[in-house]
């Protein structure tokens, strides 16, 4: 009787989970991309109605320079994907997949993909809400110029890059406050304390190490490196996690 | 490496000690009803089991496998219980469609025949069931995954008579479509009996007793008799329960490793044990009973 019913023990491919938690996590979450839309047209209306300026003045002449940049846009995408990265980086996301075939290590690189997806649907969306504003600012001929930059390619990449660190930078935090919180808070503590004093402090140091550094390669391979430890980190903390639920 | 063993497992929260030295084997196919009073240990056992949650000493093998964090235990294992883990971003329809990609052996005609057969509304979210109807949906996500290992911890909440009725058979149909390891996790052992193959009776983080139903059934028998004599001789025995059933008779239940010569000396009647009064019986052994609460005051207020 038993040998027509007997059941077999099914195998997985570990890169085919990662895949459907992906795409299952892109249904899960469908609210992070529709609050991208309202964070976005928030950003948008900054961009067309504000102004950046600086003045000088030599004797009687007085200049001022009145621009309009799309920063405002990046920030505001910035803040988005920093919420956005740790939410899935907290204890319910690892929860609600419980429900299906998971386990630490497939949950962390499809949230790792999740985050990369999300970056270039940000970085994407900047520059042609860039291109966008440029246009609009075109058509109703505003006399201020503007500085909005003409290699797109290379506005679509760094900010592309700035948005994957500070996704897996937020996803690695919270991961670290989710599961060491003493060490975390140590790091956090440490972090402050040394920024009191600037000559001294890691900030300074990341600052230079990545902000300053004008050859392209040397940058794409100096953030790439990072958000690479920033994942592998996040995959260690994660690793003995036990499931709340 | 079909199975699922438990050796000498123990898991402590701080310095709680939640389950004590377990030691447990469940063969394939079966279906084991792992009972327990609330506290007992039964859903810490079951988290483990499942690889949600390690345990603090002692090794636990499912299909020769460590469960913690595997990915081969979690394709091959699901656990439905109402705290099961459901999107409320997609409908009910969408959520079956998503666990059939996840379970290899997802039956998506048992699930849609179900579905319509319990009338569930298919563009509903979960949050948004009733509570009977949320555990109506969770079991239908087990029984239509055919996972080789389910685990059902207390499935029937909320679920009205009727139904559960028809969940229980349910159940049981599908169980013999595809035998393999369940297990039914339940305060309510009256409800499950027939269902049971084995039995697993946990109390305090300890197991009472394990073993095949029928031998549970047999554990232990009442007697009925005089009371000086029957009562004292009880005592020698492996009493659980005793009470006075009139001013000179009383009733008693003892395991049942006594020689039916020696039960016809000392007794005057002898009546098998409903397997709900035992369960009672067996995990009351520490906790005496509800009468005792009362003794202090009985005493205070005659005073």
């Amino acid at each position: 009787m038993m040998s027509s019913k007997q059941m077999k023990l099914s195998q997985v491919n570990e890169w085919d989970v990662i895949k459907q938690s992906t795409v299952y996590k892109l249904k899960v979450y469908n609210h992070i991309f529709y609050s991208l839309f309202i964070y976005q047209l928030i950003g948008f209306l900054f961009v067309i109605n504000s102004t950046s300026g600086t003045g000088m003045s030599m004797g009687s002449l007085i200049i001022n320079l009145e621009y309009k940049t799309a920063h405002a846009l990046f920030y505001i995408t910035l803040i988005w994907l920093i919420i956005s990265s740790a939410q899935l980086g907290l204890k319910q996301s690892r929860s609600l997949m419980s429900g299906v075939v998971t386990n630490n290590k497939t949950h962390c690189f499809s949230n790792g993909l999740l985050i990369l997806l999300m970056s270039v649907i940000g970085a994407v969306t900047i520059v042609l809400l860039s291109m966008t504003a440029e246009l609009f600012l075109y058509l109703f001929n505003t006399p201020y110029s503007t500085d909005f930059s003409i290699n797109y390619f290379l506005e679509l990449l760094s900010a592309f890059l700035y948005l994957l660190l500070a996704g897996n930078l937020a996803y690695f935090i919270t991961n670290l406050v989710m599961r060491l919180k003493l060490i975390a808070y140590l790091f956090l503590f440490i972090l402050f304390i040394s920024s009191l004093i600037p000559e001294i402090s890691p900030i300074t140091y990341f600052y230079y190490f990545l902000f300053k550094e004008m050859n392209i390669f040397l940058f794409i391979i100096k953030i790439s490196l990072l958000i690479v430890l920033l994942f592998i980190g996040s995959l260690a903390i994660t690793r003995q996690m036990e499931v709340e639920r | 490496m079909n199975e699922i063993k438990v050796d000498h497992v123990t898991k402590k929260y701080g310095k709680k000690v939640v389950l004590n030295d377990l030691n447990i084997t469940l063969n394939y196919p079966s279906i084991t009803g792992l009972i327990g009073r609330n506290g007992s240990g039964k859903t810490t056992l079951l988290n483990m089991l499942i690889g949600y949650k390690k345990p603090s000493s002692g090794v636990i093998k499912v299909f020769g496998e460590n469960p913690f964090d595997s990915l081969f235990v979690s394709t091959n294992t699901l656990f439905v219980d109402d705290r099961m883990q459901i999107p409320n971003t997609l409908n009910l329809n969408e959520i079956l469609i998503e666990m059939g990609r996840f379970y290899p052996n997802w039956d998506e005609q048992l699930a849609s025949k179900l579905f319509n057969y319990f009338d569930l509304p298919p563009n509903s979210l979960h949050q948004n069931l009733s509570k009977g109807k949320k555990s109506i949906f969770n079991m239908i996500v087990g029984l239509s995954a055919y996972a080789y290992f389910t685990v059902f911890d207390e499935p029937m909440t909320g679920m009205d008579e009727a139904v559960r009725k028809d969940m229980y058979r349910a159940l049981l149909k599908n169980y013999l479509e595809k035998p393999r390891i369940m297990i039914i996790s339940s305060h309510h052992l009256k409800e499950v009996e027939y269902l049971l193959e084995n039995l697993i009776l946990l109390d305090e983080g300890s197991i009472v007793f394990d073993g095949d139903i029928e031998a549970f059934r047999n554990y232990a028998v009442g007697l009925t008799g005089k009371v000086g004599k029957l009562e004292k001789w009880a005592e020698t025995k492996d009493l659980l329960y005793h009470e006075r059933v009139a001013i000179d008779d009383a009733y008693v239940v003892i395991k049942n490793n006594v020689s039916q010569a020696e039960l016809d000396l000392y007794s005057q009647k002898q009546s098998p044990v409903e397997t709900r009064d035992l369960l009672i019986y067996l995990t009351n052994k520490r906790r005496g009973v509800i009468d005792d609460v009362f003794k202090t005051d009985e005493i205070e207020s005659s005073k």
